[in-house]
């Protein structure tokens, strides 16, 4: 089995790498080689970092929740971050936002966001025995409140000013916040490196609550730390690429398939790579099909969005 | 030793446990009984810190259960819950190495290995090992978390309802396991049963509830007469004595 694993996972990886020099190298020529191929490179990493954000924090996000249709962005936290920017926006002018070191605003973005976080947290843990469906209908409606909030701000803006917000809050894939990419690749790999060892805690609690807290694992501590590790991941990667709900839930589901595993190792390796195939596919035919008529993000959300469909069929006839 | 001390447990205002005391006695089987509602469960999960008591003391060997660092409890207590649904799917093999998660951290080495076989075949099941839990017998699959639970090789053993859903041929098994781990292998058992003939024919050690309190603890002797059944289960209950074991009638 675990021979026929590492097989698949290679294919997966070799399909990956294709996509990425196809996206890199076509339509490179003499005159455009210099200017186009760092920029493409720069894409790629954007993307990779944006992968392993969202493949993660989802993966050990549908664990803790034991539900494999949730996702961080579905309790809320890209509403805040829409939330966040617009409110920038409209309370200080679109001068501000554009004047504002980006650095700092997106580190005082993910500080609120983490913050959120644990607000949600002390709110899970209020009663002694964490009620995780109890978050998970508390970050939707939060969600929901901020999303409103947010809209209701951007009909009162000027129209210039709007412009600009726009093009913060749907940072997408045409439009990558690549400034960010550095200081981005470092939270990720910070949140990543502070969660990734509870990996093996995390295939336990695939078991259940009661299971895993029988077989020895702190269950608050565990929660905790995955939720801001996904707090913060969610963060960064909406900032540089903009909000893509559904492209998680289907880079982990995918890659709990096509692997045939529970384990969180190879979840954090197969969705990281699905996703990247989605974003980079994504990309490619928007740039050279549809010449950058339609967002990438619309039709990642498309695709992601009907094998979420697809997943809730199948598990409404099997259940 | 597990030592329960004025053990008591509400929700939102509704008492469902009131002032448990008891200490229960090494290396046998202890059953708790009483109706659908009378506490057994919660208190079975109290014990083994899946929930949190409202007021009192549970000690495991001599230390209050809050006080164990919860790698070194797993080590010396088990527990299944009743409800074992699960979406992922794992095969006989895996569920079981999970049991050896308190030693390795998921990591397995030799010794939790041999643990692995000896608790497959301690089972009998070692056939099945390479089946996916989905595709097996409610029995099997019983079978397979119950070799979870000795892979994990701990002094206490507790378990909530382990003959829920299981034919005769595999209760009368499960039972004989259980006798055999404490006759053996000298584990403490703890069981929540409803089957009253189980508990009189297998069990050391009976412990009555009723409506969130203790009515009842001790032997066979003590607590499998008409009187003290009558007490518990408010019903008519007549016994009789087939071959040295005190049987229940209660179907008229």
């Amino acid at each position: 089995m675990p021979v026929r694993r590492l097989h698949r996972a290679a294919v997966l990886i070799c399909v990956c790498l294709l996509v990425a020099a196809a996206y890199a190298l076509i339509g490179l020529n003499g005159r455009n080689i210099a200017y186009s191929l760092p920029r493409r490179l720069r894409i790629v990493l954007a993307m990779l970092v944006i992968s392993l954000a969202l493949g993660w924090s989802a993966a050990s996000f549908q664990t803790i929740t034991e539900n494999h249709i949730l996702t961080p962005s579905l309790i809320g936290l890209d509403s805040l971050y829409l939330f966040i920017q617009t409110s920038v926006v409209y309370c200080f002018g679109a001068r501000r936002l554009t004047a504002m070191n980006n650095v700092k605003d997106f580190l005082a973005t993910v500080a609120i966001m983490t913050a959120a976080a644990g607000i949600l947290h002390s709110v899970m843990f209020r009663g002694r025995r964490g009620n995780i469906h109890f978050l998970v209908m508390a970050g939707l409606v939060a969600g929901q409140l901020f999303r409103a909030m947010a809209s209701f701000m951007q009909l009162r803006i000027d129209p210039n000013e709007f412009a600009v917000a726009q093009g913060r809050m749907f940072a997408s894939f045409n439009n990558l916040n690549l400034p960010l990419t550095g200081v981005t690749a470092l939270c990720v790999g910070a949140a990543f490196i502070v969660s990734f060892p509870d990996r093996r805690r995390l295939d336990v609690l695939a078991l259940g609550r009661d299971q895993a807290v029988g077989l020895g694992v702190a269950y608050p501590g565990l929660v905790r730390r995955q939720l801001f590790a996904a707090a913060v991941m969610v963060s960064a990667a909406t900032a540089l690429g903009g909000p893509v709900t559904f492209l998680s839930v289907l880079a982990v589901n995918a890659a709990r398939r096509w692997l045939h595993t529970y384990k969180h190792a190879w979840m954090a390796v197969g969705a990281t790579v699905v996703s990247l195939i989605c974003l980079l596919a994504g990309q490619l035919a928007v740039e050279r099909i549809l010449n950058f008529n339609v967002p990438s993000n619309a039709v990642i959300n498309l695709v992601g969005g009907v094998y979420l469909l697809a997943l809730l069929l199948r598990q409404g006839r099997s259940a | 030793m597990i030592e329960i001390r004025n053990i008591a447990k509400s929700y939102g205002g509704k008492e469902v446990l009131r002032n448990i005391s008891l200490t229960l006695p090494e290396n046998r089987i202890s059953a708790f009984i009483g109706s659908n509602g009378a506490g057994k469960s919660t208190l079975l999960s109290i014990i083994s810190r899946l929930l949190p008591q409202s007021g009192g003391e549970v000690r495991i060997d001599g230390k209050p259960v809050g006080d164990w660092d919860s790698r070194e409890l797993a080590k010396r207590l088990a527990v299944l819950r009743q409800s074992n649904f699960m979406d992922i799917r794992l095969t006989v093999g895996e569920l079981v190495a999970f049991g050896r998660f308190p030693y390795s951290q998921g990591r397995l080495n030799e010794e939790d290995g041999r643990m692995v076989e000896k608790a497959l075949s301690y089972l009998d099941i070692t056939d099945i090992r390479d089946r996916f839990l989905d595709e097996l017998s409610g029995g099997q699959r019983q079978m397979a978390f119950i070799a979870m639970v000795i892979a994990q090789d701990t002094r206490y053993v507790l378990l909530d309802e382990p003959l829920n859903n299981l034919d005769i041929r595999h209760s009368v098994h499960m039972m004989k396991v259980l006798r055999k781990l404490v006759d053996e292998m000298g584990k403490t058992v703890i069981l929540v049963i409803h089957d009253i003939n189980f508990v009189s024919c297998y069990a050391d050690h009976i412990v009555a509830l009723r409506d969130g309190e203790l009515v009842g603890a001790g032997g066979r002797g003590d607590i499998i007469t008409p009187r003290v059944l009558e007490n518990i289960y408010g019903l008519d209950i007549d016994i009789r004595e087939i071959d040295g074991n005190r049987i229940c009638v209660y179907y008229a």
